[in-house]
């Protein structure tokens, strides 16, 4: 009986000594470069914007950093180069210089060398003619917000184009810089206490009601369409949304619509990314993909990169929208104070305010 | 059992193809678009496509300008295991020529190739230059596109080092030296010579050294003034506090100096124009000062006096417009003055207030009935003698020493600087009132003039070492051609 206990004993110290860790092996991510670069005809600053990735886990793996130092370059296929430069308030932002404009039936590519002297070249990317906008309808769209006493709302433009019809044809739609008149209600303002002015009363200010205000509203999804359906017609298409947030649409806003014409694959870049961006957890919803960037390194082919650079024509509708054109509305937001203080608001309209 | 068995073979059978798995054997190499195509350049993409792992002898393209490629140029990359993307390039090409590009694996003996790409290297072509005006040995930026390698670069006759062709499209030269002021710039690339339109122009300036002051002194705070008998350079402080009382008088069609006797008392800081001098000091003690009222007209028989200065003039800045004699200053402590000699009554008349002080430190020149004066802030000023109106009209981009500086008009132009303690020089286009460098005078910096003078298109310049400056330096005499290089 001694024996087999002893025996036991020595059975469980082997069988401890054999039990290995298994550690897992997970691959170290890499901080990515991104570009993202939609350079057009219209003649001016043109960016290109130069990231590195975060990582995914926590907040403290890394932020999403601007590549600073680099050399960027747009060339076309004459062998015409423009150098851009980067900005120094606004660090990973290259501009071009005010004249650059691309030219229709030119091909244009990215050339990027980093400051650790890594170089990424994009393919060409071909610029093809953009129609004009013919017009422009409008749409007040409302969206049930859940828990809310409101909806959301917003307006939906259409625009009707006119699709040439010798050429396959893809678009992209931007908004441009955005005005609309403010209102505010300097009668109310009441300052916030302080030790120079302890008093909670109103304290209303004589000035100002009604001022301008500009801002840069990107638009609330990815706007598209290849001319598959409509080559040759004329077509109305959704081209942009515009959140109504109770200050933009009280009185009269403007916006610039921008119509780009994209290369093939850039619309591709483009469909993948909307299809990627709107999965909303459904078991119809794509599976999430790798989408791969136009931009490659010339000395590592295989490395990933995101975003694309594109290069397009463009043409730009300036539009009016009158609150009075809407069906609906959000309740007017109240700002207690003199409108002047609103960030990115002036007293007198832009010169060429002309609704 | 026999039934058994038979189900038992055939279930088998079925288990053995339905465990079949199929191979993906597709392995294909493509040719994918060109990245990049310049002068003498190409960079390719290439794809091995394939759905199993595979390992590669060697990739990379067949370059040729026959679709044939009877004489390719290969672009090898190597061994390669697995598919995906690989890029090639290569240099050397001939600019504007016809090529053929395919990509190909070496599976270990048996090659294969992709599809074929066809394209035409680029010809260089000029955009621009910069700076358009410059002097030797400075950088030069030259924006193209495709400069080959063997870019050269020439300047009239005259080749440039070429620093640096970067990304193709633009080139750093150092600027050689020219006997010429205005050049043509001339770019050969793979022997096509492209020019530009514009022309590059040199900084101008060249001094050439005529003569010595005939006497070992050096000579300040004195007076100096041209007329049809020569240049003038006379009276003041020699360096060992001597006051001179003479002038020698220099020609330059003969090259030769004369003495001339200053009947008058010797002294500093006088005045001298053309036609009249006077007024000055004579120190008496260690900044102790006796004003000198003795006032002369210069006629061609010599120096005749006039009635004395009713007031204290020292290192007042003087000059004549239509025979008049104009003085600005100020007394020492005092507010400044500006005064205007009328030779027919032989009275002086007070004049408003300039909007600036001036003296005998400031330079003026005169063109027409303008006067122009540079103020101690660089302000250009202009001094109308009919309207006795007074306009800042520009800045002065160059330094102001020590004060003391030269102001002359050749033409439309005029020429400022060669302040004391300064050898920079600027002229002013007068139609434009712009501001273009000139060279440098060529000797020590630390030099003070001592008189300047126009004739012809050259002007003539006196400049002696400062003061302070120890050592054996002759008052040497320039002659300043703004043309010459």
């Amino acid at each position: 009986m001694k024996k087999l206990t002893k025996f036991l004993f020595a059975f469980l110290l082997i069988s401890s000594a054999c039990v290995d860790p298994f550690e897992v092996e997970i691959p170290g991510e890499e901080q990515l470069l991104t570009v993202e670069a939609v350079l057009t005809s219209e003649p001016g600053r043109q960016r290109v914007r130069l990231t590195r990735s975060d990582r995914y886990g926590s907040v403290f793996e890394g932020l999403v950093r601007p590549v600073t130092g680099a050399t960027v370059i747009v060339r076309d296929d004459l062998g015409k180069v423009s150098f851009l430069e980067e900005d120094s308030d606004e660090r990973g932002s290259y501009f071009t210089d005010p004249s650059f404009a691309t030219e229709v039936g030119r091909s244009y590519s990215l050339q990027i060398q980093t400051s650790q002297g890594a170089v990424y070249s994009s393919f060409p990317e071909q610029v093809n003619a953009v129609p004009e906008i013919n017009s422009v309808e409008l749409e007040t769209i409302r969206i049930p917000a859940e828990g809310e006493e409101n909806d959301r709302s917003g307006v939906q433009i259409l625009a009707e184009i006119s699709d040439p019809e010798e050429e396959n044809n893809f678009y992209f739609w931007r908004n441009g810089p955005s005005v609309y008149v403010l209102e505010t209600r300097p009668d109310l303002f009441t300052p916030r206490p302080s030790d120079s002015n302890p008093s909670r009363d109103p304290q209303p200010k004589e000035c100002c009601i009604t001022c301008y205000r500009s801002e840069m509203v990107g638009n609330q999804g990815i706007f598209i369409a290849n001319d598959d359906n409509f080559n040759g017609l004329t077509t109305r298409i959704p081209v942009g949304f515009i959140e109504d947030d109770g200050l933009r649409f009280v009185n009269t806003y403007r916006v610039d619509l921008r119509q780009i014409s994209i290369s093939q694959e850039a619309y591709r870049f483009l469909r993948l990314v909307k299809q990627q961006t709107e999965i909303s957890g459904s078991v119809f919803d794509p599976p999430p993909a790798n989408i791969r960037s136009n931009m490659i390194n010339l000395e590592d082919p295989d490395e990933v990169v995101l975003g694309y650079f594109i290069a397009g024509a463009e043409s730009v509708r300036r539009i009016y929208i009158d609150a009075a054109q809407l069906d609906f509305v959000q309740p007017k937001t109240i700002i207690p104070d003199d409108c002047r203080e609103v960030e990115g608001a002036q007293l007198n309209p832009p010169a060429d305010w002309n609704p | 059992m026999r039934k058994i068995l038979s189900v038992a073979v055939l279930a088998v059978f079925f288990l053995g193809i339905g465990c079949d798995q199929e191979i993906d054997e597709t392995l294909v190499v493509q040719t994918e678009d060109l990245l990049f195509v310049s002068g003498e350049q190409v960079r390719a993409s290439g794809r091995v496509i394939s759905g199993q792992a595979v390992s590669l002898a060697d990739h990379g393209f067949y370059l040729s300008e026959d679709s044939d490629f009877s004489n390719p140029t290969v672009i090898s990359l190597g061994a390669k295991d697995g598919p995906g993307r690989f890029i090639g390039e290569t240099a050397g090409l001939k600019s504007g020529a016809n090529y053929f590009i395919k990509s190909f694996m070496d599976l270990k003996g048996e090659v294969v190739f992709g599809n074929v790409v066809e394209f035409s290297t680029l010809n260089a072509d000029l955009d621009s230059f910069s700076p358009d005006f410059s002097v030797p040995g400075e950088e030069l930026v030259i924006l193209g596109r495709n400069f080959t390698s063997d870019t050269q670069v020439f300047f009239g006759k005259n080749k440039a080092e070429v620093l640096e062709i970067r990304l193709e499209s633009l080139i750093r030269v150092r600027i050689p030296t020219s006997q010429e002021r205005l050049v043509t710039i001339r770019v050969v690339s793979q022997g096509n010579d492209l020019v530009f339109g514009d022309q590059f122009e040199y900084q101008s300036g060249s001094f050439e050294l005529m003569t010595e002051f005939p006497e070992a002194i050096r000579l300040y705070e004195n007076v100096f003034f041209q007329n049809s008998e020569g240049f003038w350079i006379g009276l003041g402080l020699a360096k060992g506090g001597e006051l001179i009382s003479y002038f020698q008088r220099y020609q330059p069609t003969t090259n030769q100096w004369d003495r001339i006797n200053f009947p008058g008392i010797p002294r500093s800081f006088a005045f001298a124009t053309e036609h009249y001098l006077g007024g000055g000091v004579i120190e008496v003690g260690r900044d102790e000062f006796d004003p000198e009222y003795s006032f002369y007209e210069i006629t061609e028989d010599g120096f005749q006096r006039l009635e004395d200065l009713d007031f204290m003039s020292r290192d007042s800045k003087a000059f004549e417009v239509n025979g008049e004699l104009y003085l600005l200053g100020s007394q020492i402590g005092g507010p400044p003055y500006f005064r205007k000699y009328n030779p027919s009554s032989r009275t002086w008349l007070a004049l408003p207030s300039p909007p600036e002080l001036f003296n005998a430190s400031h330079v003026h020149f005169i063109k027409d009935q303008m006067v122009y004066l540079i103020s101690s802030n660089h302000a250009l000023w202009t001094y109308h003698v009919q309207s006795q109106t007074w306009a800042e009209v520009g800045q002065y981009p160059g330094t102001l020493g020590l004060g003391y500086g030269m102001g002359q008009v050749i033409g439309e132009k005029a020429y400022v600087g060669l302040y004391r303690r300064s050898g920079e020089l600027w002229e002013l286009d007068l139609g434009t009132l712009e501001w273009e460098p000139k060279n440098s005078l060529p000797t020590i910096p630390q030099g003070v003039v001592v008189g300047h003078f126009q004739k012809d298109d050259f002007l003539y310049i006196m400049r002696v070492p400062d003061i302070n400056l120890q050592g054996d330096f002759p008052m040497e005499m320039y002659r300043y051609d703004p043309e010459g290089i």
